[in-house]
């Protein structure tokens, strides 16, 4: 990594929501950082706090959300910022997309006048500047016939341009950074794949940092420099992209991947992990992953173990992980570490 | 459309054979679309599945993928009877189905069971987990006595990987993973033989969905079950699926065993679907993403779709014949068990036909 401040630092960030169950610790002392230029893949399963944790970022979040910590964007702290700050940032410095482009679009405008006022909020152009810039940012992501889609409504574009309109959108402000939430789930695969290619391109021709959110190990696999893998709101395991996927060092991240069907070759048998994730409103007292783990040892139960390093991090991004117990599946094949899990993988047995 | 001689058999198109448990030939359903206004005439009609031939073999599972429109749902429901088809035969151990009343179809459906998406929306928020369960029971008049539908009841909840305890929870108390297995033990209450199974595992995550899927694979071994398994996550689909049908804008373009559907796909559809699918390895899926055939455009409207092959107007092999002449199925191999309908298929050396 270079000597250069991060473009994003997030320190300590813990958000919590009040319920009538008691408090949901959403988020729990997260912290990472963006440098210029990088793409931090953000994986987890419902749950796991990791959309919350970035929609923290631009303080995209229900007024009840308390939120604690430090984010720091280009050095400026932005929690407890005032409303003008993250405003001046959001759409501008900072842009979101979100995973149903329909409920981030107003059905009752053009997509093109929308672009144009998202253009105008920014910047000091003329209307005419404001839909000439619309336009080019459709033309960018590889929308047909620009000039007349921009004057058309979202339901007359199918769910694929949609979310490319969403990313023009994102883009017309020349954002530092994007912050992409599940962009391409509600699609289907061969028009994610549109997608994601155009995503790459706008990213790649304007320099911005991202940081992409998503349950999909697929996505984020061919995607980012460096993956973050979240349960029960906090961080578990990070490290750059092959790293993890090809030594993962938290069995939960093992549990993960060996769950998942192969789409290039005949499987055995799936191996899922037993149990459910924990609640966020009563977590366990040590590892929130000790419950389902098969490596879990009573230490595990009594506090929860910090971040680890388990290698790099001098030249390099550091690999680290909450896991006490990292060294055996560093030793051994992690393989077969969820296959003693039992015949369908719950923690209830069948009685058969 | 022609209505089809269903009497005759139909040509061998998807490589099986006479005896399968449930066959289904040529099945077309459409959906009336009404004009704007108050009277809402129908103008039109909208042909979600066309000419659908599939064959469900006794303890086989048959995966159905596509992506979002192109009828595999509807196929689904129609091969049920939950909606009408047009035309078409669907027979379930020799019986034809289409055309029967609902009446004549009651005593079938304790063969012919259903598992849907939504754990959520398919089950009765107001019932607890032990009359979900007993409903279907209750409907056939399967047992007479409380007694024994209460141990029925508990022996499907063991089934599923659930506890007795369980039985008296709503089915807001359990998780998405547990609310599914709910429902699979209400198909399973009457015993059926043909279970559809409609996006069963989508909406889970993936490491509750694996314990779903190797519940359906350990039902289908101990109690011979018959799965149509319609997914369009195409990981699951080929790893649950003896064979695979390919849907595209209501046909079926390819069908035959997974491995050599997913191994040698001849359609270019099925191709650029299998390429789509992003791998969980970085290197890999980098590699894959350079060689990525990405297509253009998305599914046109199935009330309008293109002449001859409907997959032409995002196909990047398409010419002029595939706009004048609809492709049939044909075989791959000589014993016909995977085929695929493409004039200019994949992996043929000069790809003319």
């Amino acid at each position: 990594m270079s000597e250069a401040a991060p473009l994003l630092e997030v320190e300590g960030l813990s958000v919590t929501f009040p319920s009538e169950e008691g408090d949901v610790h959403a988020v729990r002392d997260v912290s990472f950082a963006v440098a210029a230029g990088e793409v931090l893949g953000v994986v987890g399963e419902s749950g796991s706090g990791k959309s919350v944790s970035l929609m923290a970022v631009p303080r995209l979040l229900p007024t009840s959300a308390r939120v604690t910590g430090s984010v720091r964007f280009d050095g400026t702290e932005l929690v407890g910022a005032d409303q003008d700050t993250l405003r001046s940032l959001r759409g501008a410095d900072v842009a979101v997309i979100f995973q149903d482009p329909m409920s981030s679009l107003n059905p009752v405008h053009t997509v093109g006048r929308q672009i144009a006022e998202a253009r105008r909020a920014h910047g000091k152009v003329s209307k005419d500047e404001a839909w000439a810039d619309a336009v080019a940012a459709l033309a960018l992501v590889d929308i047909p016939q620009p000039e007349t889609r921009a004057k058309q409504y979202p339901h007359e574009f199918s769910g694929g341009m949609r979310q490319r309109a969403m990313i023009a959108m994102a883009m017309v402000n020349k954002p530092r950074l994007i912050i992409a939430d599940e962009p391409t789930t509600a699609l289907d695969v061969t028009v994610q794949a549109q997608v994601l290619e155009v995503l790459d391109q706008v990213r790649v021709e304007s320099g911005a940092s991202m940081v992409l959110v998503s349950h999909d190990l697929g996505v984020v696999a061919g995607t980012a420099d460096r993956v973050q893998v979240m349960y029960g709101g906090t961080i578990v395991e990070t490290g750059p992209t092959e790293e993890v996927f090809d030594r993962p060092r938290m069995p939960y991240t093992v549990g993960l991947l060996s769950s998942l069907p192969a789409v290039d070759q005949l499987g055995g048998r799936l191996q899922p992990i037993p149990g459910a994730p924990p609640s966020l409103v009563a977590l366990p007292a040590g590892c929130s992953f000790a419950p389902r783990c098969p490596l879990v040892e009573d230490a595990c139960r009594e506090a929860e173990p910090p971040l680890e390093t388990v290698a790099g991090g001098e030249a390099g991004p550091a690999h680290q992980t909450r896991c006490r117990r990292w060294p055996v599946l560093a030793d051994g094949s992690t393989t077969d570490l969820f296959a003693r899990g039992g015949a369908t993988g719950n923690d209830i047995e069948v009685s058969a | 459309m022609s209505s089809a001689p269903t009497g005759t058999p139909a040509p061998v198109t998807d490589g099986a054979h006479d005896g399968a448990l449930l066959q289904v030939r040529d099945l077309t359903t459409t959906f009336p679309v009404r004009s704007q206004g108050v009277i809402r005439r129908t103008v039109g009609r909208v042909q979600a599945v066309t000419e659908v031939s599939l064959d469900v073999d006794e303890g086989e599972t048959l995966g159905l993928v596509g992506e979002s429109g192109c009828g595999k749902s509807t196929t689904g429901r129609s091969v049920l009877q939950l909606v009408r088809p047009d035309s078409g035969s669907v027979r379930y151990d020799g019986r034809e189905l289409v055309g029967l009343s609902p009446k004549e179809m009651r005593p079938l459906r304790r063969e012919l069971a259903m598992v849907f998406q939504d754990p959520f929306g398919s089950l009765d928020p107001r019932l607890p987990v032990s009359e979900l369960i007993a409903e279907p029971l209750r409907i056939h008049r399967v047992y007479s006595d409380e007694a024994s539908l209460r141990a029925r009841v508990d022996e499907l909840l063991g089934l599923v990987g659930l506890k007795p305890e369980h039985r008296s929870r709503y089915s807001h108390e359990f998780s998405g993973g547990q609310r599914q297995r709910i429902g699979i033990a209400r198909a399973l209450a009457a015993e059926p033989r043909v279970i559809v199974l409609d996006e069963p595992v989508s909406a889970l995550d993936v490491s509750v969905q694996a314990g779903v899927v190797n519940l359906l694979e350990d039902l289908q071994e101990r109690l011979g079950l018959s799965y149509l398994f319609i997914a369009h996550d195409l990981s699951v689909v080929r790893h649950i699926s003896d064979r695979v049908a390919v849907m595209y804008l209501g046909k079926v373009v390819e069908v035959g065993d997974a491995a050599s559907v997913y191994d040698n796909p001849r359609h270019p559809y099925t191709r650029a679907l299998l390429s789509a699918v992003p791998l969980p390895d970085p290197a890999a899926e980098r590699r894959r993403r350079r060689s990525r055939v990405v297509l253009s455009g998305e599914i046109p409207s199935p009330a309008d779709p293109p002449s001859g092959c409907r997959f032409r107007t995002r196909c990047p092999k398409a010419q002029q014949r595939c706009a004048d002449e609809v492709p049939v199925l044909r075989p791959s191999d000589p014993v016909g068990r995977h085929t695929f309908a493409c004039h200019f298929p994949e992996g043929d050396a000069d790809s003319a036909a």
